[in-house]
Protein backbone atom coordinates (compact mmCIF):
# COMPACT_ATOMS: atom_id res chain seq x y z
CA UNK A 1 0.00 0.00 0.00
CA UNK A 2 2.68 2.48 0.95
CA UNK A 3 4.86 1.81 -2.13
CA UNK A 4 1.47 2.68 -4.35
CA UNK A 5 0.91 6.12 -2.42
CA UNK A 6 4.71 5.97 -2.92
CA UNK A 7 4.75 5.44 -6.59
CA UNK A 8 1.60 7.95 -7.29
CA UNK A 9 3.23 10.73 -5.33
CA UNK A 10 6.76 10.29 -7.43
CA UNK A 11 4.91 10.07 -10.62
CA UNK A 12 3.05 13.48 -9.59
CA UNK A 13 5.96 15.05 -8.54
CA UNK A 14 7.93 13.70 -11.95
CA UNK A 15 4.68 14.95 -14.29
CA UNK A 16 3.91 17.89 -12.92
CA UNK A 17 7.93 19.00 -13.26
CA UNK A 18 7.83 17.52 -17.14
CA UNK A 19 4.55 19.25 -17.81
CA UNK A 20 6.18 22.50 -16.86
CA UNK A 21 7.24 23.18 -20.37
CA UNK A 22 6.79 26.70 -20.66
CA UNK A 23 9.11 28.15 -17.89
CA UNK A 24 11.81 25.43 -17.23
CA UNK A 25 12.71 26.07 -20.73
CA UNK A 26 13.28 29.86 -20.36
CA UNK A 27 16.89 31.24 -20.63
CA UNK A 28 17.49 35.00 -19.86
CA UNK A 29 20.89 35.89 -21.54
CA UNK A 30 21.93 39.54 -21.15
CA UNK A 31 21.02 40.07 -24.87
CA UNK A 32 18.20 38.53 -25.43
CA UNK A 33 15.06 35.54 -23.45
CA UNK A 34 14.85 32.38 -25.07
CA UNK A 35 12.20 29.56 -23.94
CA UNK A 36 10.92 26.73 -25.58
CA UNK A 37 7.36 26.68 -25.82
CA UNK A 38 5.76 23.24 -26.13
CA UNK A 39 2.18 23.84 -24.64
CA UNK A 40 -0.59 26.00 -26.00
CA UNK A 41 -3.63 27.52 -24.03
CA UNK A 42 -7.04 26.34 -24.81
CA UNK A 43 -7.68 29.35 -26.46
CA UNK A 44 -5.77 28.60 -29.67
CA UNK A 45 -7.18 28.29 -33.02
CA UNK A 46 -6.83 25.95 -35.52
CA UNK A 47 -7.94 27.04 -39.36
CA UNK A 48 -9.49 24.50 -41.77
CA UNK A 49 -6.96 23.31 -44.39
CA UNK A 50 -7.30 26.01 -47.25
CA UNK A 51 -6.94 24.80 -50.77
CA UNK A 52 -3.09 24.15 -50.86
CA UNK A 53 -3.23 21.82 -48.18
CA UNK A 54 -2.20 24.88 -45.72
CA UNK A 55 -3.14 25.43 -42.23
CA UNK A 56 -2.64 28.26 -39.79
CA UNK A 57 -2.04 27.61 -36.09
CA UNK A 58 -3.01 30.24 -33.91
CA UNK A 59 -0.99 29.08 -30.55
CA UNK A 60 -2.10 30.93 -27.27
CA UNK A 61 1.31 31.25 -25.47
CA UNK A 62 -0.25 30.74 -21.39
CA UNK A 63 1.54 28.92 -18.79
CA UNK A 64 0.69 25.92 -17.31
CA UNK A 65 -1.10 27.36 -14.26
CA UNK A 66 -1.15 30.72 -13.55
CA UNK A 67 -0.03 30.43 -9.94
CA UNK A 68 2.25 28.22 -10.31
CA UNK A 69 4.59 29.58 -12.89
CA UNK A 70 7.60 31.67 -12.24
CA UNK A 71 9.78 34.08 -14.58
CA UNK A 72 13.50 34.40 -12.65
CA UNK A 73 13.07 38.27 -12.92
CA UNK A 74 11.32 41.11 -11.77
CA UNK A 75 8.97 44.04 -13.60
CA UNK A 76 12.43 46.19 -14.05
CA UNK A 77 14.36 43.38 -15.38
CA UNK A 78 11.80 42.31 -18.20
CA UNK A 79 10.90 45.68 -19.62
CA UNK A 80 14.55 45.37 -20.91
CA UNK A 81 13.71 43.41 -23.53
CA UNK A 82 11.88 44.54 -26.48
CA UNK A 83 8.44 41.96 -26.25
CA UNK A 84 7.21 44.14 -29.26
CA UNK A 85 10.16 42.67 -31.38
CA UNK A 86 9.96 39.17 -30.31
CA UNK A 87 10.22 36.44 -33.19
CA UNK A 88 9.76 32.39 -33.19
CA UNK A 89 10.92 29.50 -35.16
CA UNK A 90 9.44 26.10 -35.67
CA UNK A 91 11.25 22.60 -34.72
CA UNK A 92 7.70 20.59 -34.92
CA UNK A 93 4.47 20.75 -35.15
CA UNK A 94 2.27 17.29 -35.00
CA UNK A 95 -1.46 16.67 -35.30
CA UNK A 96 -3.42 13.38 -35.75
CA UNK A 97 -4.63 13.09 -39.01
CA UNK A 98 -7.17 11.34 -40.76
CA UNK A 99 -5.69 9.34 -44.11
CA UNK A 100 -7.77 8.83 -47.24
CA UNK A 101 -7.46 4.90 -46.36
CA UNK A 102 -9.27 5.65 -42.65
CA UNK A 103 -6.57 5.62 -40.57
CA UNK A 104 -5.99 8.02 -38.10
CA UNK A 105 -1.92 8.44 -37.87
CA UNK A 106 -0.05 11.57 -36.04
CA UNK A 107 2.13 12.89 -38.76
CA UNK A 108 4.65 16.00 -38.33
CA UNK A 109 3.66 18.81 -40.47
CA UNK A 110 5.87 20.92 -42.54
CA UNK A 111 6.16 24.16 -41.19
CA UNK A 112 6.19 27.03 -43.97
CA UNK A 113 6.23 30.31 -41.49
CA UNK A 114 6.13 31.47 -37.32
CA UNK A 115 5.03 34.84 -36.69
CA UNK A 116 4.55 36.39 -33.19
CA UNK A 117 1.51 38.23 -33.14
CA UNK A 118 1.30 39.11 -29.91
CA UNK A 119 3.70 38.92 -26.36
CA UNK A 120 3.69 40.57 -23.25
CA UNK A 121 4.56 39.45 -19.72
CA UNK A 122 2.53 40.03 -16.50
CA UNK A 123 4.03 40.56 -12.88
CA UNK A 124 1.85 40.43 -10.01
CA UNK A 125 3.25 39.95 -6.65
CA UNK A 126 6.71 38.78 -5.54
CA UNK A 127 6.96 35.52 -4.65
CA UNK A 128 6.93 33.97 -1.09
CA UNK A 129 10.14 31.90 -1.33
CA UNK A 130 12.73 33.64 -3.49
CA UNK A 131 14.04 30.24 -4.11
CA UNK A 132 11.32 29.24 -6.30
CA UNK A 133 13.17 31.47 -9.06
CA UNK A 134 16.05 29.28 -8.70
CA UNK A 135 18.58 32.16 -8.92
CA UNK A 136 18.73 35.61 -8.65
CA UNK A 137 19.09 38.00 -12.10
CA UNK A 138 20.98 40.56 -12.04
CA UNK A 139 21.83 42.67 -9.48
CA UNK A 140 19.11 43.09 -6.80
CA UNK A 141 17.02 41.34 -8.91
CA UNK A 142 14.00 39.55 -6.98
CA UNK A 143 11.59 36.78 -7.53
CA UNK A 144 8.13 37.87 -9.04
CA UNK A 145 5.01 35.99 -10.00
CA UNK A 146 5.45 36.73 -13.54
CA UNK A 147 3.58 35.07 -16.68
CA UNK A 148 4.36 35.94 -20.09
CA UNK A 149 1.61 35.85 -22.17
CA UNK A 150 0.62 36.21 -26.24
CA UNK A 151 -0.15 34.33 -29.63
CA UNK A 152 2.03 32.88 -31.93
CA UNK A 153 0.58 31.50 -35.10
CA UNK A 154 2.24 28.55 -37.69
CA UNK A 155 1.64 28.46 -40.77
CA UNK A 156 2.09 25.18 -42.06
CA UNK A 157 1.37 22.20 -44.44
CA UNK A 158 -0.65 19.42 -44.22
CA UNK A 159 -0.33 16.22 -46.62
CA UNK A 160 -2.71 15.93 -49.41
CA UNK A 161 -4.32 12.71 -48.37
CA UNK A 162 -5.36 13.76 -45.26
CA UNK A 163 -8.90 13.75 -44.99
CA UNK A 164 -9.90 15.22 -41.11
CA UNK A 165 -7.23 16.39 -38.93
CA UNK A 166 -7.19 16.88 -34.76
CA UNK A 167 -4.42 19.42 -33.22
CA UNK A 168 -3.19 18.27 -29.80
CA UNK A 169 -1.99 21.14 -27.89
CA UNK A 170 1.15 19.86 -26.53
CA UNK A 171 1.93 18.54 -29.53
CA UNK A 172 4.44 21.75 -30.67
CA UNK A 173 8.08 22.42 -30.17
CA UNK A 174 8.82 26.33 -31.07
CA UNK A 175 11.34 28.96 -29.78
CA UNK A 176 10.52 32.14 -28.96
CA UNK A 177 13.38 34.78 -28.66
CA UNK A 178 12.57 38.30 -27.40
CA UNK A 179 15.37 40.36 -28.12
CA UNK A 180 17.26 43.26 -25.43
CA UNK A 181 15.83 46.91 -25.81
CA UNK A 182 18.84 48.43 -26.22
CA UNK A 183 19.60 51.88 -25.13
CA UNK A 184 20.07 54.58 -27.61
CA UNK A 185 24.13 54.70 -27.03
CA UNK A 186 25.43 58.32 -26.10
CA UNK A 187 28.75 59.49 -27.22
CA UNK A 188 31.14 60.03 -24.39
CA UNK A 189 32.08 64.30 -24.35
CA UNK A 190 35.54 63.23 -23.90
CA UNK A 191 35.58 61.65 -27.36
CA UNK A 192 34.50 64.86 -28.97
CA UNK A 193 37.24 66.66 -27.35
CA UNK A 194 39.51 64.02 -28.09
CA UNK A 195 38.97 64.45 -32.25
CA UNK A 196 38.66 68.26 -32.21
CA UNK A 197 42.44 68.21 -30.61
CA UNK A 198 43.47 65.23 -33.30
CA UNK A 199 42.10 67.21 -35.60
CA UNK A 200 43.94 70.22 -34.74
CA UNK A 201 47.44 68.53 -34.32
CA UNK A 202 46.41 66.74 -37.64
CA UNK A 203 46.61 70.06 -39.57
CA UNK A 204 48.90 71.94 -37.78
CA UNK A 205 51.73 68.56 -38.89
CA UNK A 206 51.18 69.16 -42.77
CA UNK A 207 53.78 70.29 -44.21
CA UNK A 208 51.71 72.45 -46.75
CA UNK A 209 50.41 74.77 -43.60
CA UNK A 210 53.99 74.98 -42.29
CA UNK A 211 54.76 78.35 -44.25
CA UNK A 212 51.19 80.21 -43.44
CA UNK A 213 51.51 78.95 -39.77
CA UNK A 214 55.28 80.02 -39.66
CA UNK A 215 54.74 83.35 -41.56
CA UNK B 1 85.69 75.80 -55.53
CA UNK B 2 82.72 73.04 -55.32
CA UNK B 3 82.63 72.99 -51.92
CA UNK B 4 81.76 76.90 -51.98
CA UNK B 5 79.23 76.86 -54.69
CA UNK B 6 77.23 74.09 -53.06
CA UNK B 7 77.27 76.23 -49.35
CA UNK B 8 76.29 79.70 -51.64
CA UNK B 9 73.65 77.32 -53.14
CA UNK B 10 72.44 76.11 -49.64
CA UNK B 11 72.83 79.74 -48.54
CA UNK B 12 70.43 81.07 -51.21
CA UNK B 13 67.69 78.46 -50.67
CA UNK B 14 67.81 78.58 -46.84
CA UNK B 15 67.32 82.42 -47.21
CA UNK B 16 64.88 82.00 -49.67
CA UNK B 17 63.21 79.68 -47.38
CA UNK B 18 63.03 82.02 -44.53
CA UNK B 19 61.65 85.06 -46.74
CA UNK B 20 58.54 82.90 -48.02
CA UNK B 21 55.94 83.76 -46.17
CA UNK B 22 52.39 83.46 -47.19
CA UNK B 23 50.53 86.85 -46.60
CA UNK B 24 47.76 85.58 -44.19
CA UNK B 25 44.52 87.33 -44.28
CA UNK B 26 43.62 89.66 -41.38
CA UNK B 27 40.89 90.81 -39.35
CA UNK B 28 40.17 93.42 -36.73
CA UNK B 29 37.76 93.06 -33.69
CA UNK B 30 33.79 93.59 -35.26
CA UNK B 31 34.86 91.96 -38.51
CA UNK B 32 33.66 89.01 -39.68
CA UNK B 33 35.55 85.63 -40.79
CA UNK B 34 33.55 84.42 -44.16
CA UNK B 35 34.93 81.25 -46.22
CA UNK B 36 33.91 78.44 -47.34
CA UNK B 37 36.17 75.44 -46.97
CA UNK B 38 35.76 72.04 -49.24
CA UNK B 39 36.67 68.50 -48.37
CA UNK B 40 36.81 65.77 -49.94
CA UNK B 41 35.72 62.15 -48.45
CA UNK B 42 38.40 58.92 -48.78
CA UNK B 43 35.86 56.66 -48.26
CA UNK B 44 32.08 55.40 -49.08
CA UNK B 45 30.13 55.54 -45.67
CA UNK B 46 27.13 55.49 -44.17
CA UNK B 47 25.30 56.34 -41.01
CA UNK B 48 23.60 53.31 -39.04
CA UNK B 49 22.03 54.27 -36.48
CA UNK B 50 19.79 51.46 -35.25
CA UNK B 51 21.35 50.43 -32.22
CA UNK B 52 19.58 47.58 -31.84
CA UNK B 53 22.20 45.11 -33.22
CA UNK B 54 24.89 46.20 -30.96
CA UNK B 55 26.17 48.66 -33.52
CA UNK B 56 26.03 52.01 -34.87
CA UNK B 57 28.59 54.50 -36.94
CA UNK B 58 27.71 58.03 -37.14
CA UNK B 59 29.02 60.70 -39.72
CA UNK B 60 29.81 64.14 -39.05
CA UNK B 61 31.34 67.37 -41.01
CA UNK B 62 33.06 69.06 -38.39
CA UNK B 63 33.82 72.82 -38.66
CA UNK B 64 36.15 73.63 -36.34
CA UNK B 65 38.58 76.96 -35.47
CA UNK B 66 41.41 76.73 -32.97
CA UNK B 67 43.67 79.69 -32.03
CA UNK B 68 47.47 78.98 -33.04
CA UNK B 69 49.69 78.17 -31.42
CA UNK B 70 48.06 78.38 -28.39
CA UNK B 71 45.27 75.40 -29.22
CA UNK B 72 42.32 77.03 -27.65
CA UNK B 73 39.10 76.00 -29.19
CA UNK B 74 37.19 78.95 -30.92
CA UNK B 75 34.52 77.20 -32.46
CA UNK B 76 33.25 73.62 -33.22
CA UNK B 77 30.21 72.31 -35.28
CA UNK B 78 29.18 68.95 -35.78
CA UNK B 79 27.19 68.51 -38.96
CA UNK B 80 25.68 65.10 -38.97
CA UNK B 81 25.33 63.39 -42.82
CA UNK B 82 23.31 60.13 -43.38
CA UNK B 83 26.27 58.93 -45.65
CA UNK B 84 28.85 59.85 -48.04
CA UNK B 85 30.47 58.84 -51.28
CA UNK B 86 34.56 58.71 -51.97
CA UNK B 87 35.81 61.86 -53.70
CA UNK B 88 32.54 63.95 -53.03
CA UNK B 89 33.22 67.37 -52.09
CA UNK B 90 31.32 68.38 -48.78
CA UNK B 91 31.75 72.08 -47.98
CA UNK B 92 32.05 74.08 -44.94
CA UNK B 93 30.34 77.90 -44.18
CA UNK B 94 31.92 79.81 -41.44
CA UNK B 95 30.95 83.10 -40.46
CA UNK B 96 32.88 83.83 -37.60
CA UNK B 97 32.29 87.05 -36.10
CA UNK B 98 35.88 88.76 -34.55
CA UNK B 99 35.50 89.37 -30.84
CA UNK B 100 38.02 91.57 -28.80
CA UNK B 101 39.48 88.66 -26.78
CA UNK B 102 40.65 87.25 -30.30
CA UNK B 103 44.22 88.23 -31.34
CA UNK B 104 47.09 86.02 -33.15
CA UNK B 105 46.69 83.11 -35.86
CA UNK B 106 43.63 80.81 -35.89
CA UNK B 107 43.51 77.72 -37.56
CA UNK B 108 39.64 77.06 -39.34
CA UNK B 109 39.48 73.47 -40.40
CA UNK B 110 36.56 71.38 -42.40
CA UNK B 111 36.76 67.56 -42.00
CA UNK B 112 35.14 64.49 -41.77
CA UNK B 113 34.64 62.14 -39.19
CA UNK B 114 33.12 58.81 -39.01
CA UNK B 115 32.27 57.63 -35.29
CA UNK B 116 31.38 53.76 -34.30
CA UNK B 117 30.06 52.21 -31.75
CA UNK B 118 30.05 48.88 -30.48
CA UNK B 119 27.99 47.74 -27.34
CA UNK B 120 29.55 45.06 -24.89
CA UNK B 121 26.53 42.61 -24.38
CA UNK B 122 28.86 41.55 -21.04
CA UNK B 123 28.51 44.84 -19.67
CA UNK B 124 26.07 46.73 -21.80
CA UNK B 125 28.46 49.56 -21.93
CA UNK B 126 29.10 51.28 -25.47
CA UNK B 127 32.62 51.59 -26.70
CA UNK B 128 33.29 54.28 -29.43
CA UNK B 129 36.11 54.28 -31.91
CA UNK B 130 36.55 57.63 -34.46
CA UNK B 131 38.44 57.61 -38.20
CA UNK B 132 38.50 60.67 -40.17
CA UNK B 133 37.74 60.58 -43.58
CA UNK B 134 38.36 63.58 -45.02
CA UNK B 135 41.24 64.75 -47.29
CA UNK B 136 43.74 67.47 -45.94
CA UNK B 137 42.05 70.28 -48.43
CA UNK B 138 39.71 71.55 -45.68
CA UNK B 139 42.16 74.25 -43.96
CA UNK B 140 42.55 78.00 -43.55
CA UNK B 141 44.89 79.91 -41.82
CA UNK B 142 43.70 83.72 -40.72
CA UNK B 143 45.29 86.48 -38.27
CA UNK B 144 43.64 88.73 -35.72
CA UNK B 145 45.20 92.01 -34.93
CA UNK B 146 44.02 94.01 -32.23
CA UNK B 147 42.81 97.83 -33.28
CA UNK B 148 45.72 100.20 -33.20
CA UNK B 149 45.90 102.23 -29.94
CA UNK B 150 44.13 106.31 -31.33
CA UNK B 151 47.09 108.90 -30.92
CA UNK B 152 47.42 110.17 -27.62
CA UNK B 153 47.63 114.23 -28.04
CA UNK B 154 50.80 115.75 -27.39
CA UNK B 155 50.19 117.87 -24.20
CA UNK B 156 53.31 120.19 -24.38
CA UNK B 157 52.88 120.75 -27.69
CA UNK B 158 49.07 121.52 -26.60
CA UNK B 159 50.10 123.94 -23.62
CA UNK B 160 52.93 125.63 -26.12
CA UNK B 161 50.20 126.70 -28.79
CA UNK B 162 48.03 127.43 -25.86
CA UNK B 163 50.75 130.15 -24.97
CA UNK B 164 51.58 131.47 -28.34
CA UNK B 165 48.25 131.85 -28.70
CA UNK B 166 48.14 134.06 -25.48
CA UNK B 167 50.99 136.07 -26.12
CA UNK B 168 49.77 136.56 -29.43
CA UNK B 169 46.58 137.63 -28.64
CA UNK B 170 48.90 139.86 -26.05
CA UNK B 171 50.56 141.27 -28.77
CA UNK B 172 48.32 142.21 -30.82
Amino acid sequence: MKAVVFAVLFLTILLSSVFHPLMSNMNIDYNKITFRYTCAGAGSEFSSPGPSGMVKLRYEVVPNNPLEEYVPANPETLDQYSFENAVCSVESVKVKAKFRDGEWRVVSLEPVSCNVTELRYECYTKAPNPGLCNYYFFAGGECYRCNIRGWIEILAKLPEDVRDWDVKLRDLSATITVPRRFQPPKIPGNLWEQIEFNTYFHFINLPSLNPALNS
Amino acid sequence: MRLARVLLVVLLFSSMAAAYTIPLPTFYPTETYHKTLTVHSIEDASADKDYSDGKVTYLYLLHLVYSYPSAEKVFSKYEELESVRKGYAYKCRFNLPITREMSGKYLVMCTLIKITGNVDINTGTWNFGWKNIGDDNGVDVFKVKKIPRPPQPNIIARIIEILVNFFKSMLM
